[in-house]
């Protein structure tokens, strides 16, 4: 007699913690990005000026037009470089606003 | 200067048999995949023997284990989110590998696999493609906005465009780097400090030593500190992937 009764409110329980852990992961996601020290922003300097550097030479080997791409690839490189840098900074400003 | 005392000899590539090239490629077992071998061994072993019990109240060993566990999937729960669960085997495994490779150079005979280039680079690009397929295929054509951001004016996209995408680009190669840098770096300065000691003789000889143990111990926690950042920059990058802005 009293399984009967439980059984069905034992299923809206279940669904219940379902439900409960669903939103509770959901929430728990947050921006830790690890905070960007000199270490950090120098070698995204560095990777960003040799990343551009290989992909203009390479363009360049190819196409035949020395200098031109590895030019503007040097400067398009430490401008992507600088764009890591700003948005690590970004990161963490914010990580640190909500401490 | 003999060989010996170089402090980047520690860093040479030693050949163990001597097999002819196959397809131009030099396959013969050095040491760098030696150590990349006795560290899978080392953690299969450690996990294995760790959740071996499988206790409830874990012991010593099945106390590493879960702590190694909690770590990674914490981190892969704050920087992805929910989404990240699917990929955490690859984020644990990624972490565990370079971890152990970090701290078996910290032993004394020890190679350090994770101070070449060559190794982080074929790492960094591994998850590199991964993370740009699983966001091709996740997202399809949305995928290329990631290289716009929001707000930019329409005089200025093209050239964000590129820089963007030069941005990107940067990413495996800043990866590779970091750790390449900080594992070559630290070693090669323990080896240059441990080479004062015989210079300055019994005199003056245990000041550099008392330097030494304490850059051991700054070692070690480099090596646990860059294996986490390797596996959080991966986590960034899954979740720029999965969620796109």
């Amino acid at each position: 007699m009293s399984e009967k009764e439980e059984l069905p409110s034992l299923k809206e329980l279940g669904e219940k913690i379902k439900k409960a852990k669903k939103t509770s992961l959901d929430s728990e996601k947050k921006d830790s990005a690890p905070t960007p020290g000199a270490m950090h922003v120098s070698i995204d300097l560095l990777a960003g000026v040799i990343g551009g550097s290989f992909v203009g030479y390479y363009l360049d080997k190819w196409l035949g037009t020395l200098p031109l791409f590895f030019i503007v690839c040097f400067f398009l490189g430490i401008a992507g470089a600088v764009r890591n840098i700003m948005k690590g900074i970004k990161n963490s400003n914010k990580y640190g606003d909500e401490k | 200067m003999s060989e010996a005392h170089n402090p980047l000899h520690q860093f040479g590539i030693r050949f163990y048999t001597e097999m002819p090239d196959i397809f131009g490629l030099n396959l013969n077992f050095n040491n760098s995949a030696l150590f990349m071998l006795l560290s899978a061994l080392t953690i299969a072993l450690f996990l294995t023997l760790g959740m071996k019990k499988r206790a409830l109240v874990p012991g010593r060993l099945q106390g590493m284990v879960e702590i190694a566990y909690e770590l990674v999937a914490g981190m892969a729960r704050d920087n992805v989110g929910n989404d990240g669960r699917k990929y955490f085997p690859f984020i644990f495994t990624v972490f565990m590998f370079v971890l152990t490779c970090n701290l078996m150079g910290m032993m004394p005979y020890g190679f350090t696999v994770t101070s070449h280039i060559a190794v982080t680079f074929a790492m960094a690009s591994v998850i590199f493609i991964g993370v740009t397929l699983i966001a091709i295929v996740k997202h399809g054509k949305h995928f290329f906005g990631f290289f716009l951001p929001h707000g930019t004016p329409w005089w200025m996209a093209p050239l964000m465009i590129f820089i963007e995408l030069f941005a990107y680009l940067a990413r495996p190669i800043s990866l590779s780097i970091r750790l390449a840098a900080n594992m070559m770096a630290g070693h090669t300065m323990l080896k240059v400090i441990a080479g004062f000691i015989f210079g300055l003789g019994l005199l003056l000889g245990w000041v550099p030593i008392a330097l030494l143990v304490v850059l051991t111990g700054f070692e070690i926690f480099v090596a646990v500190l860059q294996a986490y950042i390797f596996t959080v920059l991966t986590c960034v990058y899954l979740n720029d992937a999965i969620h796109l802005h």
